[in-house]
């Protein structure tokens, strides 16, 4: 039987290591979830957001961009991208 | 002496910058007339101007009925970016006027020191401004933004230094072991959107910090200081 407070959300580990500030945990584990699913929109998203934090900005700009050729429709990608490029 | 804050500003010249000075004076609560002899110009920013003017700015007549008058106007800014003889002419018009304050926009070096010539109280040098802080940006990539006090004095924005995480203000002792004070610490903080569960970044302008306040990894330090001592922090690893 599953636990109620158990999430079914699979980068649950990794949003908690960006919320928590430990940006390098965080971004082996999103690394580490890319190369068994390269085409998920939220991973890049998440990259994208350590990136930011870490002041990398050229990567995080790619990170965003990658979601938005995958989800055109991602408002949070879109947001932060527009910041980026002081839209 | 002291400058009020302007609350009746003229923009003549409606083009990219001119209308980009429109809208942020907008955001202000500055009342502004605008002018342009583009109609279509005009009408991209009529909504954030009290007065919006299709004319001809080296008119004075024109000028003066529209209500581009010393008793009405605390600041003239001549944006005017397609010809450097208009915008002298215009400058000289709005001076012979007796505009208490009057800014222009310079397109060249030549450009500029005529406007100076003549009188102006700020010259604006967009170009130039923009050409080097892009400059000093790429080749000291941890300097975002700069703000000259003077020739010797700044205030710098830099990426803070790897050897400053975790550690407090009081223990950097920044301002003893390098004579430049921190005046802010911009932040971007990983938070939880309640409505959508999705993770985002909430940025943060923490200013005056506290000696206790830890710097964190991806800080940006906005310092002043003399540039050669804010130089030495940046090179810091």
């Amino acid at each position: 039987m599953k636990n109620k407070n158990q999430s079914d959300d699979p980068l649950e580990p990794g949003k908690f290591y960006i919320l928590n500030n430990k940006y390098d945990e965080a971004l082996k584990f999103f690394l580490n979830y890319l190369s068994n699913d390269p085409g998920n929109p939220e991973v890049y998203y998440h990259l994208g957001l350590i990136y930011e934090t870490k002041n990398e900005i050229d990567k995080a700009k790619d990170m965003y961009e990658k979601v938005l050729s995958i989800l055109p429709g991602h408002v949070f990608a879109k947001k932060r991208l527009d910041k980026l490029v002081g839209i | 002496m002291e400058i009020k804050k302007p609350r009746h500003c003229a923009v003549v010249g409606l083009g990219v910058f001119g209308s980009n000075v429109v809208k942020y004076l907008h955001e202000l609560n500055v009342e502004i007339l605008g002018i342009d002899k583009d109609e279509r110009k005009v009408d991209s920013v009529k909504q954030f101007l009290k007065l919006p003017i299709v004319g001809d700015a080296t008119d004075v007549k024109q000028l003066q009925e529209a209500g581009l008058t010393a008793e009405n106007i605390d600041v003239a800014i001549v944006a005017i970016g397609e010809s450097v003889e208009t915008s002298i002419y215009v400058t000289l018009l709005l001076i012979e006027m007796g505009i208490k304050r009057i800014i222009a926009r310079a397109l060249n070096n030549q450009h500029a020191k005529i406007l100076a010539k003549i009188g102006v109280d700020r010259i604006i040098y967009p170009e130039a401004n923009a050409a080097e802080q892009l400059a000093r940006s790429l080749v000291s990539p941890n300097i975002i933004e700069e703000f000259e006090l003077s020739p010797e004095y700044s205030i710098t924005e830099i990426v803070a230094a790897k050897s400053f995480y975790k550690k407090s203000l009081k223990e950097l002792a920044v301002r003893a072991k390098y004579k430049v004070i921190i005046i802010a610490i911009k932040r971007k903080t990983p938070i939880l959107v309640e409505d959508t569960g999705e993770t985002d970044l909430k940025e943060e302008i923490i200013l005056v910090p506290d000696p206790e306040e830890e710097v964190i990894e991806g800080d940006i330090l906005i310092v002043a200081g003399k540039n050669q001592d804010i130089d030495k922090l940046r090179s810091l690893q």
